[in-house]
């Protein structure tokens, strides 16, 4: 994994840097936009984490950029908290996360790598949440390296749950990604889905479960 | 098109002037009407006593002590100016020893006059001359109680009839004009002051009082406005615009404030893992973490002032249920479950998504510091348009509730490292939104705060 990390502040871009590649990859720290214009063109990074206050702008202006790269860097955003259009614009313009400052040095490892996990998706159709593997171009999961046979809507629930791994999945948006809008769906059909795929997870020794979050949905989670 | 200026100043006077001239008139077509209408006897009656007053100013008696009408005088001037007109007009002046007459007193009247008693001071009389029947006046002078004036014959046609009474009503006459114009001068101007004055500066106030006080960039219209008031407007709208320029002051400085406080915090607490003392690092990390909420809520507050919410009609049990399973990881990761119920259907409130997000934050943040560890924290959304959020923690008590509302309000727990903010920031915004805030306890212990939001008409 390369990451590129865009930070005016050379102490705490050096911070960034060593978490970065204690936890996830390779990193390289850039002070201006413009830099990290260039850097981006000349070679292929997995993610990049964008502050907003650089020295020649608003780092949110590197997302129109990102966004024709091929492929496309996962990107995740440090943001001020206190100002929710903050956070709506940062997604809007095309961020996949953002991560308020201060933060949790666990936190914005854990938002970095559930950003990669979906990029993973996406890009290659592959992706790992604990010892689960999920490969979405076979159609198929593992655990370990042992093969889990998945039903394809009990598939299709974990695919939307490992998508936003350590977040809560609503019920309605889970429910769209198993169903068609035509079919008629029973009110439990979806948790009798949820509580076989859990026993399955189970059975096969992964260290990862599905958590019920009564009234809202389902997360999946690593014990 | 540029509306043509207007002035109250005008339009009072020109109000004012109309109204006046009007009323003039009409007291005069009045008077004349109200004249003509009498009857022919009473007319005749109103036109022998003005002539009859006329006599009396006039009669007297020159240097040489001769009784004569003063004929060089005005008065007498009228009088034969009518009796060139009037062929059967008569008058008879006597003061006893000598007399004055004019015209053919008839023989019927004559008879009258002497028989009539020197006692009666004033009679009226009617003769009959050929077919016509006259209305003949007997009296004594006012002025000089011996000279006696008896005069007849006058038949005066409509115009002159006119004339003559409103000669005699004259005085008089004007009172009645000049009280009339002042009366309607008075009730024009109260007219005219609210239609010309009240109004505009009403609208004026109007729109004043529609201004949220929030940089919005909204001004009074100066559009048709009258000139007077224009220079109060535009004061009004450079103290807008002033204001307007303070609070992009205060919201650049909020914008540079909160990056110059987050990033020093960010080095802070990222060098606090370097700490090796565990007890000691986790006391430090805890009160970083304190600090960076007190930033994140005073900035958030200070934003709050100077926003101007724009309310959609959204549905409130989506929007919280969105909001609140953000929120589930971090409870997790403390040990804290959260449950949340809502009606099947959806819940149309009018509100402001960011600023509920921002209440929403601080109401879960301040339920889970005070939850205790392995509670479920219970988010509701009522069909009434409420959202209840009860925890099982310490509760406050009944009589801090109201003061927990206000900012830098801490609860009563020493142990509490809550900022004092959160719920005086879900106060305002549940204050912006037109709704309330309502703190209770819950059962079994802990507190209930239900958010009220005024609901919306949408019913889809």
């Amino acid at each position: 994994m390369r990451i590129l990390i865009v930070e005016d502040d050379r102490e705490l871009a050096s911070s960034l840097k060593s978490m970065m590649e204690d936890s996830i990859g390779i990193a390289d720290t850039f002070e201006t936009i413009a830099d990290a214009e260039a850097a981006l063109l000349a070679f292929k990074f997995d993610l990049v984490l964008i502050d907003r206050n650089l020295p020649d702008g608003d780092g949110l202006s590197l997302l129109p950029t990102l966004r024709q790269l091929r492929p496309r860097p996962a990107t995740l955003v440090l943001t001020a908290l206190d100002d929710p259009i903050d956070i709506v614009s940062a997604l809007d313009k095309g961020a996949d996360e953002y991560v308020g400052k201060p933060f949790e040095p666990m936190e914005l490892i854990a938002r970095a790598r559930a950003v990669l996990r979906r990029y993973s998706l996406d890009e290659t159709g592959y992706t790992q949440f604990g010892n689960l593997t999920f490969d979405l171009t076979n159609r198929s999961a593992m655990i370990d390296d042992n093969a889990l046979s998945v039903p394809r809507r009990e598939l299709a629930v974990l695919e939307s749950l490992i998508r936003r791994a350590g977040r809560v999945v609503q019920r309605d948006n889970l429910e769209a990604s198993v169903y068609s809008i035509d079919e008629e769906i029973e009110s439990n059909v979806l948790d009798s889905h949820v509580s076989r795929l859990r026993k399955r997870l189970r059975e096969g020794n992964c260290n990862a479960t599905i958590r019920t979050i009564r009234g809202i949905g389902y997360m999946l989670v690593q014990e | 098109m540029t509306p043509r200026p207007r002035s109250i100043a005008f339009l009072v006077a020109t109000v004012l002037v109309l109204g006046m001239a009007l009323m003039m008139v009409l007291s005069t077509v009045l008077t004349i009407t109200v004249f003509l209408l009498t009857d022919t006897r009473s007319r005749e009656g109103i036109t022998l006593e003005s002539v009859e007053k006329l006599l009396q100013d006039g009669v007297g008696y020159d240097r040489t002590g001769k009784f004569v009408l003063n004929v060089d005088g005005v008065i007498a001037e009228k009088i034969i100016q009518f009796s060139k007109d009037q062929s059967e007009f008569w008058y008879l002046l006597s003061d006893g020893t000598q007399s004055i007459r004019y015209g053919t007193v008839p023989p019927s009247v004559q008879k009258i006059i002497d028989e009539t008693s020197p006692q009666v001071i004033s009679s009226q009389f009617y003769y009959s001359k050929g077919q016509d029947r006259h209305f003949g006046l007997r009296k004594w002078s006012e002025k000089d109680p011996g000279v006696l004036i008896v005069l007849g014959g006058v038949s005066f046609s409509h115009a002159e009839t006119v004339f003559v009474a409103l000669w005699e009503i004259w005085p008089q006459g004007l009172y009645h004009l000049l009280g009339g114009v002042l009366v309607a001068t008075a009730t024009i101007a109260v007219v005219a002051i609210k239609r010309t004055i009240a109004i505009p500066v009403r609208r004026v106030v109007d729109s004043a009082e529609q201004l949220d006080g929030l940089p919005n960039g909204r001004r009074i219209s100066d559009h048709d406005t009258p000139i007077e008031l224009k220079p109060m407007v535009a004061a009004f709208n450079t103290a807008l615009s002033r204001i307007d320029n303070a609070f992009e002051a205060q919201r650049n400085f909020l914008a540079g404030a909160s990056h110059e406080l987050r990033t020093p915090l960010t080095k802070l607490r990222l060098k606090l893992d370097l700490v090796q003392d565990p007890d000691m690092r986790d006391v430090l990390v805890r009160d970083t973490a304190r600090l960076a909420s007190i930033v994140t809520t005073s900035l958030q507050l200070a934003r709050l002032s100077g926003q101007s919410l724009t309310f959609v009609s959204l549905d409130l049990a989506a929007t919280a249920r969105a909001i609140i399973a953000e929120h589930v990881p971090s409870a997790m990761k403390k040990g804290i479950d959260i449950e949340f119920k809502a009606p099947e259907e959806r819940i149309w409130v009018s509100g402001s998504e960011p600023a509920i997000r921002v209440a929403l934050d601080n109401l879960i943040v301040n339920a889970m510091r005070h939850a205790q560890e392995t509670e479920t924290l219970v988010v509701e959304v009522l069909h009434s348009g409420i959202l209840r959020c009860t925890d099982h923690g310490p509760g406050i008590p009944a009589e801090e509730r109201e003061r927990m509302l206000k900012p830098f309000v801490r609860g009563n727990s020493s142990a509490s490292d809550g900022t004092g903010m959160g719920l005086a920031i879900v106060n305002q915004i549940m204050m912006a939104h037109g709704g309330s805030v309502d703190l209770g306890e819950a059962t079994g212990g802990g507190l209930v705060v239900n958010l009220a939001f005024p609901q919306s008409a949408k019913d889809t």
